[in-house]
């Protein structure tokens, strides 16, 4: 009567799987209590620092003559490896003279005046580079990588923008025909020398600008967090090289002829930048703070493993936090997730949540928070 | 904020602030470019444009995030192979912080799409939220207070009765946990709020655009 229909499953080996469906393949292994990286559900991955010796204040630097690196870091997550190189340069303010503040030392505004400005920050312009084995136009990822990197430093608060000011020093040469560099905050300094330099006006004012080139080796999820920390790394080592101007240029004044019969004077300053001293950025340390991300996923009843005997039904979730997303199964499929950039103690400088297609729960949050302080006092005790 | 503000294109809106001012367009379901079209749902491409100068790596970002909000909100499997295309335009804006511009376009994004008839699995509103160095929270900020601001969040919200759940959330600055929940309840509340002026404001649209009563001359 009625022919017997067969019908055979199609199997395929967890690899096939994995690239052919990676949502069904992550659903999976999350059913077994495991993610495809093999990590448990909450655990992050081990994160190795050092700063390479890149910069030419390291002591093992092997290049100090033709090196402009000022601070740098190397990160390694799994198989990522992150580059940080801080490179700087001198920028002349706009301000006019006269609106030069007097006041010396380091202390924003937020401690003196008890109001909190935004524009007391600098912040660092970072180009990020994700290495994919071709050259080109920068990707999307690389662009928003390296925006909210600019955009995230300047509202930590962790640059102020006392910091980064040129405190310039003047280049004098003695009756013996020594030249000799003198700062205005430097401690065993003559009294003549100081009383020179307090009575050459300073005119012009001048600030270091920060840039961060972050290149980004073997690429395996979600960068964001791995640029973050690199760069905090990064600035922690930064060494500003001190600046001065030449005596015989400080009262130098150049006519400048313009269109039509008047002529304006105009100072020139050769600012050079010293090969041997350099301060400390002065960082402010309190707002140090390092990133996490976390991913929020559902779980779907219907792909679930049948239970064996000897499997408990303990801990099954609906939701699962999944932290530190890696692979591409993970990334794709998790679309709900919790960036948090925090110290150790909970005092958050960013957080970036999107809702994607799960519920977030204030539970949820408030684990992922719990679990981005304890990375974050992870991370913070790898300074070195 | 108004909808229907533009001819040409399927959907449109105006949305401003005290702040910011910017139209948001909607084109769809339209015939995609082959390196955009997905087999399975609906591409969604965003477009953002600034007020003034070309787009940089900010509105990159700004797309980004909008991208995030709106995305999960579309019912993108009823149109597979298809492009929806949303573009916005700021009129005004304030400079380099784009809290109210990421806030005014994912609630422009939402008319837009309505008067454009994407189908949509819920309704979605955002809002800003500034704290300031006391503790004073302050709804869609203006320029001095972003500026003293001690941290601002956008926060998106999918309203549905009786369970809204957090679509989005972007904020910077310094603050603690019990101070974004605070921000996140504020933000709840607003956003209930404006979902019902989104709902007024549809409701008018509807009326004008279908004649649901006889016209007179057909009376008897």
């Amino acid at each position: 009567m009625s022919e017997s229909v067969e019908f055979t499953p199609i199997v395929f080996p967890p690899r096939v799987l994995a690239r052919i469906s990676p949502e069904l393949s992550l659903q999976r292994h999350l059913s077994l209590g495991v993610r495809p990286c093999l990590r448990a559900f909450e655990e992050f991955r081990e994160v190795e620092t050092s700063d390479g010796n890149l910069s030419r204040y390291s002591p093992k630097c092997n290049n100090t003559n033709s090196n402009n690196i000022l601070g740098s870091n190397v990160l390694k997550s799994g198989s990522t490896i992150v580059i940080t190189s801080i490179t700087g340069g001198i920028v002349e303010d706009t301000l006019s003279s006269n609106e030069l503040q007097e006041d010396d030392g380091f202390e924003p505004k937020e401690s003196s005046m008890g109001t909190y400005d935004k524009s007391d920050f600098a912040t660092v312009y970072p180009v990020v580079d994700i290495e994919r084995g071709r050259v080109g136009l920068p990707t999307d990822e690389e662009m928003i990588i390296s925006q909210m990197l600019h955009d995230d430093i300047r509202s930590s608060g962790i640059i102020p923008k006392k910091a980064l000011e040129v405190i310039c020093g003047i280049r004098t040469t003695d009756r013996d025909g020594k030249p000799a560099i003198l700062y205005p905050d430097s401690d065993d300094m003559e009294s003549a020398d100081l009383i020179k330099i307090l009575s050459y006006k300073q005119t012009r004012k001048w600030n270091y600008c920060l840039y961060a080139k972050i290149k980004v080796f073997s690429r395996d999820g979600p960068l964001y967090e791995l640029c973050w920390n690199s760069l905090m790394y990064a600035l922690q080592t930064v060494q500003l090289p001190r600046a001065f101007v030449d005596e015989r240029a400080t009262d130098l004044k150049i006519p400048v002829r313009t269109r039509g019969r008047t002529a304006t004077i105009r100072e020139t300053y050769d600012l050079l930048c010293d090969p041997d001293q350099s301060v400390q950025l002065s960082l402010n340390k309190s707002n140090i703070a390092y990133a996490s991300r976390c991913g929020v996923i559902d779980v779907d009843p219907d792909v679930q493993l049948p239970e064996d005997d000897d499997q408990m039904e303990l801990d099954r979730q609906n939701t699962i936090l999944v932290a530190d997303l890696q692979g591409e199964a993970e990334e794709t499929s998790i679309t709900s997730t919790i960036s948090v950039i925090t110290d150790a103690d909970g005092s958050f400088k960013s957080v970036t949540l999107i809702g994607g297609t799960s519920n977030v729960s204030p539970e949820i949050i408030k684990s992922a928070f719990r679990l981005a302080k304890k990375r974050s006092q992870d991370l913070a005790s790898k300074i070195l | 904020m108004s909808i229907s503000v533009l001819e040409h294109v399927d959907g449109s809106s105006q949305y401003w602030t005290p702040t910011t001012s910017l139209i948001c367009s909607v084109s769809g379901p339209i015939e995609p470019k082959a390196r955009q079209e997905i087999p399975q749902h609906l591409a969604i491409e965003i477009i953002f444009r600034p007020a003034s100068g070309p787009s940089t790596t900010r509105e990159k970002l700004l797309e980004e995030r909008i991208r995030a909000a709106v995305t999960p909100m579309v019912e993108t499997f009823l149109h597979p192979r298809q492009l929806c295309q949303i573009t916005f335009q700021a009129l005004k804006s304030v400079g380099q912080y784009s809290h109210m511009e990421l806030n005014s376009a994912i609630n422009a994004a939402f008319l837009a799409l309505i008067d454009a008839g994407i189908p949509l699995k819920s309704v979605f509103t955002s809002v800003t939220v500034s704290v300031d160095e006391d503790g004073r929270k302050f709804v869609n900020p203006d320029v001095n207070r972003l500026q003293t601001a001690k941290s601002v969040s956008t926060v998106a919200f999918k309203i549905s009765t009786g369970n809204n759940t957090l679509l989005l959330l972007h904020s910077d600055g310094s603050f603690d946990e019990s101070t974004l929940f605070g921000v996140l309840e504020l933000a709840e509340q607003e956003c209930v709020r404006l979902s019902k002026e989104f709902r007024k404001l549809i409701a008018e649209k509807l009326g004008k655009d279908f004649i649901w009563k006889q016209p007179a001359n057909l009376k008897n």
